[in-house]
């Protein structure tokens, strides 16, 4: 056996997790090669001191936040649109979308006020389409506020 | 499964795997943080296309290593002088190695942990701390599984020549 080929076999021994002793040829190998014998030494050292890694409990307050994910918060109702008026935005928008070609044709005071009111409703809308995106953010303010 | 028992069944590993990946506390917590908020999310429309155990520890790779290269790891890690002989734990015949990888619970050797290469760093801890086998290793980290047994291989070979090296350090 190779150097080498007693590096891999080692580590597939390692993989496997046996409990047992070294296979045959790569003890054979060992005791003839300081080399490997001083690798294969500090390798097992270390695969132990792996299975022996030290598991941390997460704090309590990390676990109290994790469960209270699930629960809707009142900050998060209170920013957020009804799909009412998400719905109202949408049907208003074909009908909106005449008077706003007209609008940018016309000057007249009537006009002007009628595009205002339809770009208001347009913002509406369009903000509706664009909520997931702010509550995402704020969603995660609060739970990291709450940590 | 409820979203209830999966935190119930999955929080502290969760939080651990991040633990070793990311190396710090604060990372990890809001590491774990983010990954259920996901699973909140994501839970209603998971249609079992993998087992929901892939599907929870693919998200927790994707979080820390997202986590991992934008922070690009500040964490405790031996400085050069810091891998010395601790006379508290200078037992006859035990070699400075041995001692390194004891040291504070194993501590110091989950630091060297996270400061593998990212993907290195999580088939150690999937392997290692998760107990997981090769094929479940591939599954979360969509890698073919001769690429796990690479990783963990090239994981522990750079971690003992780390050790090794700092114990030369004067
Ligand atoms: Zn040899």
């Amino acid at each position: 056996m190779k150097c080498e080929e007693f590096k891999e076999s080692l580590q597939n021994f390692l993989d496997a997790r046996e409990e047992r002793d070294w296979p045959n040829g790569l003890s054979a190998h060992a005791s003839s090669c300081p080399q490997c014998r001083t690798f294969g030494d500090s390798m097992i050292a270390l695969h132990q001191a792996m299975q022996r890694l030290p598991r941390v409990s997460p704090s309590a307050e990390l676990m109290g936040s994790l469960k209270k994910i699930k629960q809707p918060d009142a900050s998060l109702v209170k920013i957020g649109w009804g799909p009412e008026i998400r719905r109202g935005a949408q049907l208003l928008l074909p009908l909106a979308l005449p008077y706003i070609a007209q609008a940018f044709s016309l000057t007249t005071t009537q006009h002007v006020l009628e595009a205002l009111i339809l770009l208001l409703g347009m913002t509406v809308f369009v903000m509706s389409v664009l909520k997931p995106l702010f509550l995402g953010v704020h969603e995660r303010r609060v739970s990291l506020e709450k940590l | 499964m409820d979203f209830d028992s999966i935190v119930e069944h999955f929080a502290e590993r969760i939080f651990n795997q991040a633990l070793r990946v990311l190396g710090n506390r604060e990372d990890a917590e809001e590491t774990t943080t983010d990954v259920f908020m996901r699973i909140h999310r994501g839970l209603g429309d998971f249609r079992g296309e993998s087992q929901l155990s892939t599907w929870i520890w693919r998200i927790t790779a994707n979080v820390s290593l997202t986590r991992k290269s934008r922070k690009r790891v500040q964490m405790v890690s031996l400085d050069a002088g810091e891998f010395r002989d601790d006379p508290r734990d200078d037992e006859l015949n035990s070699n400075p190695e041995e001692r390194f990888l004891a040291r504070e619970g194993g501590e110091e050797l989950a630091g060297l942990i996270a400061e593998l290469p990212d993907q290195e760093a999580s088939a150690i801890a999937l392997f290692y701390l998760q107990e997981m086998k090769y094929d479940e290793i591939a599954a979360i980290l969509q890698i073919p599984p001769g690429t796990v047994a690479t990783l963990l291989h090239r994981g522990r070979e750079r971690l003992r020549k780390r050790i090794r090296g700092e114990r030369k350090r004067p």
